[in-house]
């Protein structure tokens, strides 16, 4: 791996370009810069203060798992600005964590910004010092001091740049305060190459020097700092002692972490006071009620019920509105175009067949609204510390919790998330079972049948799906477990973030975000399936859907759904899901609204399911084949088709047998 | 506020809210037969009740469990007007009435308008 030597000019091309804030448009310089910090502290508030963007801002550690560039002009300089995963450390010990590193090591940015949180800046400074061993070129930013204002905190700001040699600047993302003195910093930042003022311990000075005496003669290494190369053997980093071909039979992380926080603990001493608190405050009130032993978990029970019962009784109407629309667009282009197979198309094909699943979108949208209020207000870590307990005994933590209820709402954020999860096998595991979690793509599936089969109980009957797959979702955690790895997973670590007021522009950015997805998907990969599943059923016998290609597929495949109670057609919808969830709904409605009638009569979706049957299909989409989407990202990321053949086996083989067996004891509960 | 105020409240919410639930579960009073529904009431009273089980010479773990009782009262009572929103848009779309007295469930929606205030009071032991 090398360095990288070329100009900034050279380095890069700007990805996006954002209205510059003040005047000239052809930048006279170009900067790169990188924005680290611990996890939850702000990065990407700042990262859209500085750029104005538009990227969801989470209050829970690890929402960027990803780096995200954003372009910002400030004084006739181009500034391309990196939003870096946060870590807590620059030991790489996840996938998320290595990516911030890799990028401060091999993409050389012209200046690293460091944010930490005004109100836990003692960790904050751990990483700083970490950064400035590396490099200089570095500015603190010490963010939420609005925050810190109110509950008492004062930090001297001459005091602290006193110690650290660098520049800093105190800012609050939410109210805009320290933006424009950080914006100017950044434009006069000269190369300073400030490395940091404290020294180690004798014995590690000594250790130090002699290794980094041996780095420096080595000429293929000449583009790294020899100190910090000296420091991370020192700290027993695999990837620098491979690096640099040098192991020590002893590791010092301890003592130099001490030396660390020696250094910390001065700084803080001179520069940070706060006032004793003498109650609770309103964060400790909340917790001790949300976290409790026996309250938390039935708490997070309603809330759930409750976000579910919303999505599927506030958002009918409106579906009602859409359908109607449809309905009539449909009905329009029918009686409009006169070749009946371009009418059936259009008609039958692209207008109901994409407007099948736009039917469900504000049922989506509140379901998104719902769960960035979750997340926005800070009670998302909160539910998974609640459910760490059962996770842990499903060999798995609360951090896995964590990335699997973005599968709420996209299996593949899931599996991304995962990256910030520091053990191998738990990660692997957390990935496998991802897919399990109900994802906003079948939920038009759930209110499409749920709402047709079990009238007044829809509501009920979606909730429960959402249970059973958080239960199937931690039994197979624990197959999974029991089948590949041994051994109990790490503790979970995490810093509950603090309670916030969820604000309109943030829940509406988190919103439109994961709901246009959804749009995205109508307009490409359900468009597309439309044509092509009006196309096989429509041909080859002029719209005749019994003698179909879609009916010859469902025909073959019937006889093994049979012992469940599924028409060729329940079938066939299944089989094109795997395109994506939604084309299941797609598929149907096109069955179903050319009647596809055995002897005559019009076969409608009620006829053709029993409630037991219908809750076993529902159960099915639960459960079976992940989509397309989903898969591609599980290889990737596991860097292994095993997994991805293990995911398709495992998940089909318990769809099918949790789908028989509900069809049978179905009966006797519905 | 005083602790003996705190107690007062917490057995009184607690109280109302489990009869609320009671009453959801029985469909008896003024309300619909609603399962779900009678469990978040019943969420909700335990969380004023087992904040008598917290140590009484504890004002701040006793007030919190008011103070998140009284937010979630507050919540389901929320949660209710949505529900109600949705099915009169319901009606107006499908061109009939769905919304009845017992639907309206208007007790609990009372009661949580009441629950805010308590909210109020609570919370400035913490600010």
């Amino acid at each position: 791996m090398k360095a990288d030597n070329r100009s900034p000019q050279q380095k890069f091309k700007p990805i996006k370009k954002i209205p510059e804030d003040n005047g000239s448009i052809i930048p006279t310089k170009r900067l790169s810069v990188a924005l680290l910090g611990n996890p939850n502290v702000g990065k990407t508030s700042i990262f859209n203060a500085l750029t104005g963007a538009r990227q969801y801002v989470g209050n829970w550690p690890g929402v960027t798992v990803e780096k995200r560039i954003g372009i910002m002009y400030h004084n006739n300089i181009e500034f391309k600005i990196t939003d870096l995963p946060g870590t807590y450390t620059l030991s790489a010990t996840s996938p998320d964590e290595k990516i911030a590193r890799d990028f401060l090591l091999y993409e050389s940015p012209d200046i690293v910004i460091v944010i930490s949180d005004a109100i836990n800046l003692e960790r904050s400074l751990y990483l700083l010092l970490q950064v400035l061993e590396l490099r200089g070129d570095v500015i603190l930013v010490i963010n939420a001091i609005d925050e810190a204002k109110k509950s008492g905190i004062y930090i001297d700001k001459a005091e602290v740049e006193k110690h650290l040699g660098i520049p800093i600047v105190l800012t609050s993302a939410v109210t805009g305060e320290g933006i424009p003195e950080l914006k100017n910093i950044m434009s006069k930042m000269k190369e300073g190459k400030v490395h940091v003022h404290y020294v180690f311990d004798h014995e590690l000075e000594e250790e130090i020097s002699r290794i980094s005496s041996i780095l420096v003669a080595r000429r293929e290494l000449k583009n790294y700092d020899a100190r910090w190369l000296a420091i991370k053997i020192l700290e027993g980093d695999a990837e620098i002692q491979k690096l640099t071909g040098i192991e020590i039979n002893r590791e010092f992380s301890q003592e130099l972490a001490v030396t660390r926080y020696r250094f910390i603990k001065q700084i803080l001493r001179d520069a940070y006071s706060r006032k004793t608190k003498t109650k609770w405050d309103l964060n400790t009130a909340i917790d001790h009620v949300i976290t409790h032993k026996f309250l938390g978990l039935l708490i997070f029970l309603i809330i759930m019920y409750s976000v579910f019962q919303l999505t599927f009784s506030f958002g009918a109407p409106f579906s009602s509105l859409i359908e109607e629309v449809v309905e009539g667009l449909a009905g329009f282009f029918s009686s409009l175009i006169p070749v009946q197979w371009l009418s059936s198309l259009i008609s039958d094909g692209i207008i109901s067949g994409v407007g099948a699943v736009l039917v469900f979108v504000p049922n989506i949208f509140i379901l998104f609204l719902a769960l960035g209020i979750l997340e926005e207000s800070g009670y998302l870590p909160r539910a998974a510390f609640v459910i760490d307990r059962i996770m842990y005994a499903m060999k798995l933590s609360g951090r896995s919790f964590m990335s699997m209820i973005l599968g709420f709402g996209c299996n593949v954020s899931s599996i991304m998330a995962a990256r910030a999860i520091n053990e191998p096998q738990e990660r692997i595991t957390t990935i496998l079972v991802s897919p399990f979690i109900s994802c906003s793509a079948r939920l038009p599936v759930y209110v499409l049948i749920a709402g047709t089969f079990f009238g007044a109980k829809a509501g009920l009957v979606v909730f429960s799906l959402y249970i059973l797959s958080i239960v199937f979702t931690v039994l197979s955690a624990l197959f999974f477990n029991k089948l590949l790895y041994k051994g109990k997973p790490a503790p979970m670590i995490m810093e509950l973030p603090r309670y916030r007021r969820p604000t309109v522009k943030s829940l509406l950015i988190y919103t439109w975000n994961r709901g246009k997805h959804f749009l995205e998907k109508a307009g490409t990969i359900i468009f597309a399936a439309s044509i092509i599943i009006w196309f096989l059923s429509y041909f080859p016998s002029a719209g005749n859907v019994h003698d179909s290609y879609a009916a010859i597929l469902g025909r073959v495949l019937e006889p093994l759904f049979r012992p469940i109670g599924f028409s060729w057609q329940i079938v066939t919808s299944l089989v094109f899901g795997i395109a994506a969830k939604e084309v299941i709904v797609s598929t149907l409605t096109m069955f179903y609204s050319t009647g596809a009638n055995l002897d005559g009569g019009t076969l409608t979706l009620v006829n053709s399911l029993t409630p037991p049957t219908a809750f076993a299909f529902l159960i099915f989409v639960l459960l079976y084949v992940p989509c397309i989407a989903t898969l591609v990202v599980m290889k990737n990321e596991t860097g292994s088709l095993k997994y991805l053949i293990i995911s398709v086996v495992y998940s089909f083989t318990l769809a099918y047998v949790m789908a028989l067996l509900f069809s049978f004891i179905g009966g006797y509960i519905l | 506020m005083k602790n003996s105020r705190i107690n007062v409240l917490l057995w009184l919410m607690g109280t109302l809210y489990f009869l609320l639930g009671l009453n959801t579960l029985l469909g008896f009073f003024l309300a619909e037969k609603d399962l779900m529904f009678a469990i978040m009431l019943m969420v909700n009273a335990a969380i004023y009740l087992f904040g008598l089980l917290e140590n009484p010479e504890n004002l701040n773990r006793r007030a919190a469990h008011l103070l998140v009782g009284s937010f979630f009262s507050f919540l389901i009572s929320l949660f209710k007007i949505f529900i109600l929103i949705g099915l009169w848009l319901s009606g107006i779309v499908e061109n009939m009435c769905m919304l009845s007295i017992p639907v309206a469930n208007i007790l609990v929606i009372f009661s949580g308008i009441v629950a805010s205030f308590i909210y109020a009071a609570t919370r400035k032991l913490f600010d």
